[in-house]
């Protein structure tokens, strides 16, 4: 194999930062490889990808230092018209890079962009659409389609212009486990295909790791190549399999379930589980709650019910009603009919009210932050709950962002701006959480950090629902998992059941060790 | 930090071929200008037969076919090559932003259109303003389905005020202004765009509405009579809805205009924005 | 029908309202645009703006009665006298009421009526034409700032969505809403959608967008330099009968500059289109009809055959009328036939076809 592209010692700065981005990065992609790019959130994955394709610097701006050359160009000088049709990138969220209308359309955008005449341009769309499975949606507005339709989309969008390297920005982290999984089936096809070389950003690397070739570390702006296997071994975060291999001493690493069962064949594994305590007063009771959207029934007859000291993962596939349960909790919504009790008194009317006592995170909460500094935006919470002012202190805190008070909200990291979000809604401390989706796109240390804030509320004599698709976070944190489908309560069961080894979602380290839910609790 | 401590447009000092950009500007919207206003001074019609009531609009109709085309030619010269895809998609966004601010009718049916065109053109610059002003205000007759006569000349009204905001910003840092009086003058700035938008926008119908001695249009009667004439039948039609729109465009600033003032000139230094 | 002959008709329309201020002419037109508003299809963006702009028009029309009826005391035919008081002079002296003047009435009607037939065509157009069909065929000239709308009209959803959310938002943190809180509704919706359009525009630059070369200048200066000879052209013409020759050549040699920044812009414009569908045959001589009507109305306004103009205030006499004059007027209504035509077809075809939407 050859190398398509190689880096040598390049440096970056963005414009206005102190830090280096990018710290004498040189590596080597081949053709027709398949490359992983891991680490933590703003530790310079997306940089990197973008060093191939001369975004960065021509369209953020900022220093670069060393050599960059792919197929022969080099991206830092070559206008992106040029670039476009060697290196295609693929970004993080599906409705930030549709330009048109249509599915065909999106799909010819580029091409139009380059001239490419429109009989040749029918023939590579014709082409294309089977090859991702995305056939049927030819005519399609792109309003009407999922995320994983709609990054599928998007990567046909690129290799429309029949690039030789194809970039993606962590494009699985906005989808449920259905769309992922038809992402990343669709690039194992198209790698089948030919030699077309992918670069890939992820956090999950459950389901990377055993697909790519090599994987690439980066961390503080240092890049370093290695096999999976190393990866494994090395990186901080990895898939429960790998961390029970690292804590049991196999070698080699398993990267999957299935190598660790055969490598753990023959021997015994013992569990320390700690159970949970017994849940105390119930907060929150629901009866035959129904929802529906004019036609639509979003939520058909769902009791549950919360109580002190639980944590509740709420699971689903995207549309069962997760999010039209919170809604209708916090009184966003109208139910069509049941009754919603907290602490056993019927719920007040008003959204204010309710929220003070259940409080809600809805997804992407960073969009209505607002003011100049965090401390501000914290005290904003705290003036219209009416709550003393002293209370920003300790709240900044509890969240563990005394550090970032004086910042202004839309400086901060991805990742610190999400933690500030989540302290803004939050910042009244209200008995009850609800979350939904607090994970998506967070890297390995914000889980576990999350997962501690909400074993720790529920010892206060807390409760929260968590809205989630990932079950591994989850088995840290749930006492109990409902999984809702199509608007009805499909399991309610304790986490222990649900995510066991004959659960309906077992947990890695059950299917290992088979009373165990996380990789903690296994001892040799 | 006030909001005129912020460094204003940074330009790269090199030295570049002739670039006909600001003189084409400035030509095609005084020449927009002077035919839009024709009709304050344009001579008496020279027909000397019965046929002058056919005849008196005839002037007042082409010159505002001229004005627009000056519109069309503004906007193409400003997109047409040269504008980078932030630009591109910045405008976009705020077109359409500003198009759904404009469906939201506050009371005495205001609404929250212009705050965003004077505070974008303000923030981004005259280049930048004019195409909000003009595209926005296509955007949304697109969307609302408003295409009428009338279109031409409240997109030139409305790509004025943003353009006339992105020149307000240089001059109020040369007038040492900053802080608590900064945001007055833009108020101030606003107040008057509240009525003057609505004194530009309705000039198009008036030669062919008002019949009158002191309210019609009549070719040749000179600036200060016509001019007497356009005020007595903007009184009568537009004044009371005007005051209203420029009460609420003062209220609307002195809530958001701090606050938005800052966030879009952080934004702008954040992105490394620039137009061009 | 498409959209590049509702264009034309529309234009046919404003022309000819704009040429004639012969009432029973003037009539015709109104009444041949109602008929087409009658039988246009209501697809477009704007279903719900023809009754807006039909009760704007009519609104307009009263305005100018009105006005006509305040202050309108040219002419000799004094109908009545309304008693009323004066503005003061300093505020320009408006005298309103006084005697009313069967002239000014029927001027202010003439006007009112053109004003009317444009608006409604207007109405019936944006109901007719979807305004993406029509961006996506766009000049060369002006294709980045009709990018710039399709980028908008793209972002038009999630702008609308992130309001929204941002204001739920607010009430989940305990806020009250009201004025009060508009900064904090606005400013995130606001800031929020621009870091959206940067990372669209990343996304648009990855895939081969870039700003295209720009025109040279003597291309721009030349399409600038169209503006003062219209300009000039339009003072002679009018103003300085002497000199019409000369304005009729520099409305040329304006033509002339156009059409160069015209193809100027068109050779540099490389990108192509996916979709160009080309104009059917029965649209192309839609649109060559619709400019021979109106430049025909045009000739006849400018060579005063056919009676196309009427002034009440030379003793309101009875408006000329002629086969030729009421031909062009009825010209207005040439859509009408067409679309009768098809839903004539329509009603005879199965029920089932009837309800697919016939692609034109």
């Amino acid at each position: 194999m050859t190398a398509l592209a190689r880096l040598a010692g390049v440096s970056y700065r963005y414009p206005g930062a102190e830090a280096l981005a990018l710290d004498g990065v040189s590596l080597e992609v081949a053709t027709g490889s398949y490359t992983l790019l891991a680490g933590p959130s703003a530790g310079g994955k997306s940089t990197l990808l973008r060093v191939f394709n001369g975004l960065v610097p021509q369209f953020h701006g900022g220093r670069l230092a060393g050599h960059a050359v792919v197929a022969g160009l080099d991206p830092a000088r070559t206008p992106s018209r040029r670039m476009a049709s060697v290196a295609g990138m693929v970004f993080q969220e599906p409705e930030s890079q549709a330009v048109t209308e249509t599915v065909e359309e999106e799909i010819a955008f580029g091409m139009e962009q380059q001239g490419i005449a429109a009989g040749e341009m029918r023939r590579r769309i014709e082409a294309l659409l089977p090859a991702l499975g995305i056939d049927h949606l030819r005519y399609r507005r792109l309003l009407t389609l999922s995320g994983g339709e709609r990054q599928r989309v998007a990567i046909a969008s690129v290799l429309a212009l029949e690039p030789r390297l194809l970039l993606l920005d962590e494009p699985t982290s906005q989808l449920d486990p259905a769309g992922t999984e038809a992402v990343l089936g669709a690039l194992d096809a198209l790698r089948s295909g030919g030699d077309l070389a992918i670069l890939l950003a992820e956090h999950r690397l459950e389901r990377l790791l055993g697909r790519v070739d090599r994987v690439v570390g980066v961390d503080g702006g240092v890049a370093r190549a290695m096999s999976p296997r190393e990866a494994a071994a090395t990186l901080a975060a990895v898939p429960p399999v790998c961390e029970l291999g690292r804590r049991l001493g196999l070698d080699p690493l398993p990267l999957t379930v299935d190598e660790a069962r055969s490598a753990l064949a023959g021997r015994r594994l013992t569990v320390r589980a700690t159970e949970p305590r017994a849940p105390g007063d119930e907060l929150i009771r629901v009866d035959g709650l129904t929802v529906a959207y004019g036609e639509h029934v979003a939520l058909r007859d769902v009791s549950l019910s919360l109580r002190e000291g639980e944590v509740i993962a709420l699971a689903g596939p995207n549309g069962s009603g997760k999010t039209t349960l919170f809604r209708a909790l916090t009184g966003l919504t109208r139910p069509a009919s049941g009754e919603v009790r907290f602490a056993g008194t019927p719920a007040p009317g008003a959204v204010r009210e309710r929220t003070a006592f259940a409080g809600l995170v809805p997804q992407d909460p960073a969009l209505a932050l607002y003011q100049e500094s965090v401390r501000d935006e914290l005290r904003d919470t705290l003036r219209h709950r009416g709550t003393p002012r002293a209370g920003v202190e300790p709240a900044l805190a509890r969240w563990g962002i005394d550090h970032l008070a004086g910042r202004n909200p839309r400086d901060v990291s991805v990742g610190q701006q999400q933690r500030v979000a989540l302290a803004a809604m939050l910042a009244h401390d209200p008995r009850v959480w609800l979350l939904d989706e607090p994970t998506r796109g967070a890297d390995g240390a914000a889980k576990v950090w999350l997962a501690g804030r909400l074993r720790e509320h529920a010892a206060n004599g807390g409760a929260a629902i968590v809205a989630t698709h990932d079950m591994e976070s989850a088995a840290r944190y749930a006492t109990r998992v409902v999984v809702l489908d199509r608007g009805a309560v499909r399991f309610d069961l304790p986490a222990r059941a649900a995510l066991g080894h004959d659960g309906p979602f077992p947990a890695q380290a059950a299917q290992l060790a088979p009373d165990a839910i996380t990789v903690d609790e296994v001892v040799e | 930090m006030t909001i005129s401590a912020m460094p204003l447009r940074q330009r790269p000092i090199v030295l570049r071929r002739f670039e006909p950009g600001t003189l084409v500007f400035v030509a095609l919207n005084l020449l927009g200008l002077f035919a839009y206003l024709n009709p304050f001074f344009a001579p008496g019609a020279t027909h000397a037969d019965s046929g002058w009531f056919a005849h008196n609009t005839d002037g007042p109709v082409v010159f505002a076919g001229v004005a627009a085309l000056c519109l069309v030619l503004v906007v193409a010269d400003l997109t047409g090559g040269g504008l980078n895809s932030k630009s591109l998609a910045a405008l976009g966004v705020m077109a359409a932003l500003a198009a759904v601010l404009r469906t939201i009718t506050l009371p005495a049916g205001a609404n929250l259109y212009f705050f965003l065109v004077i505070l974008g053109g303000y923030a981004f610059g005259y280049r930048m303003g004019f195409l909000l002003g003009a595209l926005s205000f296509f955007l949304s007759a697109v969307i609302t389905g408003g295409i009428g006569p009338w279109l031409p000349f409240q997109m030139f009204a409305s790509a004025w005020m943003g353009a006339s905001a992105g020149l307000l910003r240089p001059a109020v840092g040369r007038a040492g202004l900053g802080g608590r009086s900064e945001l007055a003058a833009v108020v101030v700035f606003g107040m008057a765009w509240g009525l003057l938008f609505g004194a530009i926008t309705n000039l198009w119908a008036w030669p062919f509405l008002a019949a009158g001695p002191d309210i019609a249009f009549e070719p040749g009667a000179g600036p200060a009579e016509t001019l007497r004439r356009y005020w007595n039948y903007y009184l009568l039609t537009s004044l009371g809805w005007d005051v209203l729109r420029s009460v609420c465009n003062a209220v609307v600033l002195v809530m958001l205009g701090g606050p938005l003032l800052r966030a879009l000139l952080r934004f702008r230094q954040r992105f490394t924005f620039e137009l061009g | 029908m498409h959209a590049a002959a509702w264009v034309a008709w529309v234009g046919m329309v404003m022309a000819l309202a704009l040429a004639i201020t012969n009432p029973l002419y003037l009539g015709i037109i109104l009444l041949g645009v109602v008929l087409v508003a009658v039988l246009a299809p209501r697809t477009g963006t704007g279903v719900t703006s023809f009754r807006a702009l039909a009760i704007f028009g009519v609104a307009m029309f009263g305005i100018s009665m009105v006005v006509a009826t305040i202050n309108g005391n040219y002419g000799e035919h004094i109908l009545f006298t309304i008693p009323g008081p004066e503005v003061p002079s300093w505020l320009g002296g408006l005298r309103l009421g006084g005697p009313v003047s069967a002239e000014g009435l029927a001027a202010a009607a003439i006007r009112g009526m053109a004003i009317l037939s444009i608006l409604l065509a207007f109405g019936v157009f944006n109901g007719a034409v979807s305004p993406q069909r029509v961006l996506r065929s766009t000049p060369a000239a002006l294709f980045q700032a009709s990018l710039v709308v399709t980028v908008g009209l793209t972002l038009l959803p999630s702008s609308i969505e992130d309001l929204r959310r941002v204001r739920e938002m607010r009430a989940l943190r305990g806020a009250g809403g009201g004025l009060r809180d508009l900064p904090s509704l606005v400013v995130p919706a606001v800031i929020g959608g621009l870091e959206r359009s940067m990372r669209l525009a990343e996304a648009m630059e990855a895939r081969g967008y870039g700003a295209a070369p720009a025109l040279p200048a003597r291309a721009r200066l030349t399409a600038a330099a169209s503006a003062p000879l219209f300009i000039v052209s339009a003072w002679c013409w009018f103003y300085e009968p002497g000199w019409r020759p000369f304005a009729a050549v520099a409305a040329l040699a304006a033509v002339a500059c156009l059409a160069y920044w015209w193809r100027a812009a068109a050779r540099l414009h490389h990108a192509t289109r996916l979709n160009d569908e080309p104009v059917p045959a029965v649209d192309r001589a839609a649109v060559a009809f619709a400019v021979g009507v109106a430049a025909l109305a045009v000739g006849a306004r400018l060579t005063g055959l056919g009676g196309l103009t009427y002034n009440p205030f030379a003793g309101l006499p009875m408006p000329a009328f002629s086969v030729g004059g009421a031909l062009i007027a009825l010209a207005t209504a040439w859509p009408a036939v067409r679309l009768g035509l098809r839903a004539h077809a329509a009603t005879r075809a199965e029920p089932e076809t009837a309800l697919i939407e016939v692609a034109p």
